[in-house]
């Protein structure tokens, strides 16, 4: 049973922030578990390497020229409030402005040829990519509606417009549904994609056969077998997954999957017990529901309280009792959010207590206001 | 028994701040002087944003940021600590108003497979490691980063951390067992070639 484990204690141990009888609880644990003693060393390894990191790591480029001309600007709007001291520093303005001048035309010719165009464009990185069956060589603009396709063993850059890139996989297909500032979708048939995003969030949106995924502004991996199905990992941010009615809410660190006509499952954390995870897999599939649900129960950790919030509003009404506590245990409701707030799907409630554990500083709300669609199943 | 980490501030300014005679043309309005004081600075500034951002385009927006407030914030340095460390207060504070603020969230930026951030310039112990665990830091999930930037690289204390976010002591602890966690499940999957 990993509740008899100190290894949610190992942390604080290892800080020495531990009152005394929990020291001689893990310690008297310690000595006869090769688990924890392993997790600890892990844990010790990491602190130590972490106070060894470089103290100093120079950006890529020059930020000077942006700054300068910052503080060109500045000055000149605080003029009437500069001291005598910076007043003195008229003198150097000219020859200031006349680099700050040049820097920004240099900057802006350079951003120019390299910023991307509104455009998609496509690179081959290896194999063969066609775009509507013609071979890509070098690069290509991959127009709305036309069909983008990697061969087996193959893969493709794609700079989307000026909001992200993407990797696309082997035997891959794909392509754009709108290209617009305030969309930027497409559809992923079958494949694999590997994205980054800067936009705001909702402009990039990936249709699958089995659910949308709606970029938050994130990393993450998508990949959609022949059936449909399709299997999500975010590697940084937060995606949600919609199909109809249904929604689950991705955040790094978690994987989702989505089957067809069912939509997205119950998303786990990559450190979550592969009982767990299997369990999830039944639990989302209709087998044995019970069984799965005890399973889960018994094998969540406080590194599960995202799966556990999304069964909250998933398990049957006479479930949600023993859900909501096992959930309170990791993480307690924060004041205000009450169990018949949760059985009636209360969402201000429930995303209360979603930030409790995620790692959104903001309320929810600030990020789905106004587009309609809810980050509640 | 448990080991006690001592606290792990990087005090800059224990040494010689070659920077200092710059600084004080800086303060009087010497631009030439305040971009070599840039200069020797920049590194460690860039250092943190990139850690609290995980992300190479907002670090070196948010360093730019820090830079330019440092300009405009000169006259408030008054040389009781050394200007390095006085930078790096208020790069911390500036990284902690832009968080608490929020106001970059719809700017951010998320890319976790580009090691070019790191490939960088710098002092550098046992180098594969430290891009390892750079990258995997990256990778964590922002609150879970910050706290651990703050406590296991800059050796802040939970009760200040918990300040700085205005969270609970017990989230602070929370949120960085589940980093060194993450880390470590992260290290492991680098280290099996995944």
């Amino acid at each position: 049973m990993p509740n008899d484990h100190v290894i949610s204690m190992l942390s604080e141990y290892l800080d020495g922030d531990l009152a005394a009888p929990e020291i001689g609880r893990v310690e008297l644990h310690l000595a006869s578990c090769s688990e924890c003693r392993a997790e600890l060393e892990a844990l010790r390894s990491i602190v130590d390497s972490a106070k060894n990191l470089p103290v100093a790591v120079m950006p890529t480029h020059d930020l000077w020229p942006n700054i300068a001309h910052r503080m060109e600007t500045r000055s000149e709007d605080h003029a009437e409030v500069q001291s005598p001291g910076r007043r003195s520093a008229a003198s150097f303005m000219p020859v200031f402005r006349a680099a700050a001048v040049l820097a920004v035309m240099i900057g802006s010719a350079w951003y120019a040829l390299r910023a991307p165009s509104n455009g998609w464009e496509i690179r081959s990185i290896a194999g063969t990519t066609t775009i509507e069956r013609n071979e890509v060589a070098g690069s290509a603009a991959l127009l709305p509606g036309d069909w983008l396709e990697t061969g087996l063993g193959s893969s493709a850059f794609v700079r989307i417009a000026n909001i992200g890139t993407a990797t696309v996989g082997p035997s891959s297909r794909l392509r754009i549904l709108a290209n617009r500032s305030a969309e930027r979708r497409m559809e992923l048939a079958v494949g694999s994609i590997k994205a980054s995003v800067w936009s705001p969030p909702r402009i990039f949106v990936v249709e699958t056969p089995s659910g949308t995924a709606v970029d938050l502004g994130c990393a993450y991996e998508l990949g959609v077998d022949s059936t449909g199905a399709s299997h999500l990992l975010v590697t940084s941010g937060e995606v949600l997954i919609e199909y109809r009615d249904k929604v689950s809410f991705v955040p790094a660190g978690f994987h989702c999957v989505t089957r067809p006509g069912e939509g997205p499952g119950v998303p786990w954390s990559e450190l979550a017990h592969p009982d767990f995870v299997a369990a999830l897999g039944r639990f989302d599939t209709g087998t044995d529901r019970i069984a799965a649900l005890e399973t889960i129960l018994d094998k969540a950790t406080e590194d599960d309280a995202v799966s556990l919030w999304h069964l909250l509003t998933r398990v049957a009404d006479s479930s949600v009792g023993t859900v909501y506590a096992t959930l309170a245990s990791h993480y307690p409701p924060p004041e205000g959010v009450t169990l018949d707030g949760v059985r009636r799907h209360d969402r201000l409630m429930l995303e209360r207590w979603l930030n409790e554990f995620t790692t959104r500083l903001i309320p929810l709300e600030s990020i789905s206001g106004g587009s309609g669609v809810t980050v509640l199943p | 028994m448990p080991s006690f980490p001592t606290l792990h501030v990087a005090d800059p300014g224990a040494h010689d701040d070659p920077a200092f005679g710059d600084v004080a043309l800086a303060q009087r309005g010497d631009h030439a002087a305040f971009e070599r004081v840039y200069r020797a600075h920049i590194g460690r500034v860039y250092a943190l944003c990139l850690r609290f951002m995980g992300n190479r385009q907002l670090a070196e927006e948010l360093a730019q940021d820090v830079i330019v407030k440092a300009w405009e914030a000169l006259g408030s340095f008054r040389g009781e600590s050394a200007f390095a460390t006085w930078l790096h207060r208020l790069t911390v504070n500036h990284v902690m108003f832009t968080f608490r603020t929020n106001k970059r969230r719809n700017d951010r930026v998320q890319v976790t497979d580009d090691l070019d951030p790191y490939d960088t310039g710098g002092p550098k112990n046992s180098p594969e490691h430290s891009l390892d665990l750079e990258h995997a830091i990256s990778r964590l999930p922002e609150q879970a980063r910050i706290v651990f930037v703050l406590h296991d690289v800059e050796g802040y204390r939970h009760q200040e951390i918990a300040d700085m976010l205005g969270v609970a002591d017990g989230t602070s602890k929370s949120q960085l067992h589940r980093a060194r966690r993450l880390l470590r499940s992260v290290l492991q999957s680098y280290s099996k070639g995944m």
